[in-house]
C-alpha cells in the first residue's frame, strides 16, 4: 500500500513527461503483486499476535499498530476528510480493537479486515454527529437503470488523461460510505464478501451498490461535461 | 450482477481504478507518532481498569476480614444457623443420656467444643465432643468458671478428632438450677426472711441440711406468684422438670445430669401461720429417692 502511495505520487511526474500510460501497467501489476504476497504474509503472523492480543500483551499492540495502523487510517481518511478527526478516528477504532479482540472469529474474516470493519463504521459513526453541510448526489432523481454497461465501459475503459482527472473530480461528489466501498473495491482489491463484512451489508446488496455507484458517476460525469 | 460480471467489471474499468489510485495517492500519509499517542492511551485505560480492579479487590477483602473478625469475636451471637443446629443437637444427647442412661452420673456430659477451620468452606464448623466415643481415655477433670466439671483428655496420642483449637465455651442452652436458689436469696433478703438449717432424711438414712426461709405474707412479697415465675424460665424439657403449684403448696423439681443432681423446692403456706412461708430447697444425687415429708 506504502509503495502504491508513492508510486501513485511519482505518477505525476510521469504524467508530465508522457510516460504515463506505460507505467500505469507496471503500477497495477506490481500493485496487485505485492497487495497478495503481502496478504498472504499477513495471515501467517496474525494467528500468533491475535493469541497474544487477547493477554493484552502490549508488544502485540504495538504490533498490530505498526503492521495494519496505514491500512485503518487510509479506511478512515476515505469517510473522515478532516485530518484530525481521522486522527481521533483512529485511536478510537484501536482502543476499540484492543477491548474487544475477544469478539474477533478468525473463520469470519481476516483480521485486517476486522479491523477495516470498526473503522469503517467508527468513521460513518463520526460523520453522523458531525452532520458535515455537504450534500452529495441524490440517485433517486436520476434515471439510473436506462444506462447501458456499453456506455458504462466507454467511459471508465478510456485511459485518456482527461477522463481519469474527470473520474477522479467526480468521485467527490459520492457519498462518504460510497466512495469507501468504490476504494475498497478498485483500490484495495477487496472481494464483495469481504466489503459485506465490512459494511455489515449482504454480498449481492453491496454488488449492487457498486452498479449504481458506477452508473451515478456516469451521470455526474456527464453533468460536469456539460 | 453475478461474481464474474463484477470481476470482469473490476479488470475492465481502468480508468476509473486509476482515478481512485490518484486520489489514494494524494491522501495524507498518517501522521508520525500516532501510534504512540493510541499506546499511551491503550496504557492510560489499562491502568484505569486495574485501580477499579483494585478498589474491587480491596472492598471484597475488607468485607471478607470485617466478616471472619465478626465470627470470631462473637460466635454465639450470630444466628448462625449451622451452629444452632448443633446446640439443638446437644440438647438432644443430654436428653437421651439422661432418660436412657440414668447411671451415668459418674461420666456426666462434657461441653468441650472443638472448632475446626475447614479450607473448602469458609464456616466455622462446631462439632460437640462426646464422651461417650472415647470410653477408654482416661480424664482429667477441671474447673470451668461456672465451677462445670470439664474433662480434658489426657492421652495426646488420642487420634480420634483433628481440629485446629479447642475451646471451652459457655453452654448457653444449659440453664443452672442454682439460679433458682439465688433468686430465693435474693427474695429472702428483700423480703428480710432470716434462713435456718432443716435436716432432711434420705432413702439411704444419710442426713442433709438445708436451707429454709420464713416469710411473712405481705401485698409486696408474693411469694407463691414470685416463685412460679422463676420456675416457668426454666425449659420444661428439662429432665425432671416437675412442677406442682396451688394455693397451698409450691412443688418444684430438676434434674441436673451434667451434675448428677437432683433439686427440690417447696413452699407450703402453714395453716397454724397463715402469714408465714416457708420456701425449702435442697438437692441430692439422682439416683436417691426423695422422701416426701413437710419439716414442721
Amino acid at each position: 500500500m506504502q509503495f502504491a502511495c508513492k508510486y501513485s505520487a511519482k505518477l505525476e511526474k510521469y504524467k508530465r513527461k508522457k510516460v504515463y500510460f506505460h507505467s500505469c501497467n507496471i503500477f497495477i501489476n506490481l500493485r496487485v503483486y505485492r497487495s497478495r504476497s503481502h496478504r498472504d504474509r499477513m495471515n501467517k503472523t496474525s494467528e500468533k499476535l491475535i493469541e497474544r492480543l487477547k493477554s493484552d500483551d502490549s508488544h502485540a499492540q504495538q504490533e498490530l499498530l505498526t503492521t495494519y495502523g496505514e491500512i485503518v487510517f487510509r479506511q478512515i481518511a476515505r469517510i473522515v476528510f478532516c485530518q484530525e478527526d481521522a486522527e481521533e478516528v483512529y485511536q478510537d477504532v484501536f482502543l476499540k480493537a484492543f477491548r474487544h479482540i475477544d469478539s474477533y472469529d478468525t473463520s469470519q474474516a481476516s483480521l485486517s479486515t476486522w479491523l477495516s470493519r470498526i473503522a469503517y463504521n467508527e468513521s460513518l459513526n463520526f460523520i453522523r454527529k458531525r452532520k458535515p453541510p455537504i450534500l452529495y448526489v441524490d440517485d433517486r432523481e436520476t434515471d439510473l437503470e436506462s444506462i447501458q454497461e456499453e456506455t458504462l465501459a466507454e467511459t471508465f475503459q478510456n485511459t485518456d488523461d482527461a477522463t481519469i482527472e474527470l473520474i477522479e473530480r467526480a468521485l467527490d461528489f459520492l457519498p462518504p460510505a460510497e466512495q469507501a466501498i468504490i476504494t475498497m473495491f478498485y483500490f484495495d482489491d477487496q472481494s464483495i464478501k469481504d466489503i459485506a463484512y465490512i459494511t455489515e451489508q449482504n454480498p449481492s446488496t453491496i454488488a449492487s451498490k457498486l452498479s449504481r455507484t458506477r452508473k451515478k458517476l456516469y451521470r455526474v460525469i456527464k453533468t460536469m461535461q456539460r | 450482477m453475478n461474481e464474474k460480471d463484477i470481476k470482469q467489471i473490476q479488470e475492465q474499468d481502468t480508468a476509473l481504478r486509476q482515478a481512485i489510485a490518484r486520489r489514494e495517492g494524494r491522501r495524507p500519509e498518517m501522521p508520525a507518532g500516532l501510534n504512540e499517542r493510541v499506546m499511551q492511551q491503550a496504557a492510560g485505560s489499562r491502568r484505569r481498569s486495574y485501580s477499579w480492579l483494585s478498589i474491587a479487590a480491596s472492598i471484597v477483602a475488607v468485607c471478607l476480614i470485617g466478616y471472619t473478625l465478626l465470627i470470631n469475636i462473637h460466635p454465639s451471637e450470630l444466628q448462625n444457623p449451622s451452629i444452632a443446629q448443633i446446640d439443638t443437637l446437644k440438647d438432644a444427647s443430654v436428653i437421651a443420656a439422661s432418660t436412657t442412661t440414668p447411671t451415668q452420673q459418674e461420666e456426666p456430659q462434657t461441653n468441650v467444643t472443638v472448632v475446626t477451620q475447614s479450607s473448602e468452606s469458609p464456616l466455622v464448623a462446631q462439632v460437640t465432643a462426646k464422651q461417650e466415643k472415647k470410653p477408654n481415655v482416661p480424664v482429667q477433670q477441671t474447673e470451668a468458671e461456672d465451677s462445670l466439671p470439664v474433662y480434658m483428655p489426657t492421652d495426646e496420642a488420642e487420634p480420634t478428632i483433628q481440629y485446629a483449637s479447642v475451646a471451652i465455651e459457655t453452654d448457653t442452652a444449659y440453664k443452672a438450677p442454682g439460679k433458682m436458689d439465688e433468686f430465693i436469696e435474693k427474695m429472702a433478703s428483700y423480703g428480710r426472711a432470716e434462713a435456718g438449717e432443716i435436716e432432711c432424711l434420705h432413702s439411704s438414712d444419710t442426713l442433709s441440711m438445708s436451707t429454709i426461709y420464713v416469710f411473712e405474707e405481705k401485698q409486696d412479697v408474693e411469694v407463691f406468684d414470685r416463685l412460679l415465675r422463676m420456675a416457668i424460665w426454666y425449659d420444661n424439657t428439662t429432665p425432671g422438670y416437675f412442677l406442682s403449684f396451688s394455693q397451698k403448696q409450691f412443688l418444684f423439681e430438676l434434674h441436673d445430669s451434667r451434675r448428677g443432681l437432683k433439686y427440690l423446692w417447696l413452699a407450703e403456706r402453714l395453716q397454724h401461720h397463715p402469714a408465714l412461708l416457708h420456701p425449702y430447697s435442697t438437692r441430692y444425687n439422682l439416683q436417691y429417692l426423695v422422701l416426701s415429708g413437710v419439716p414442721q
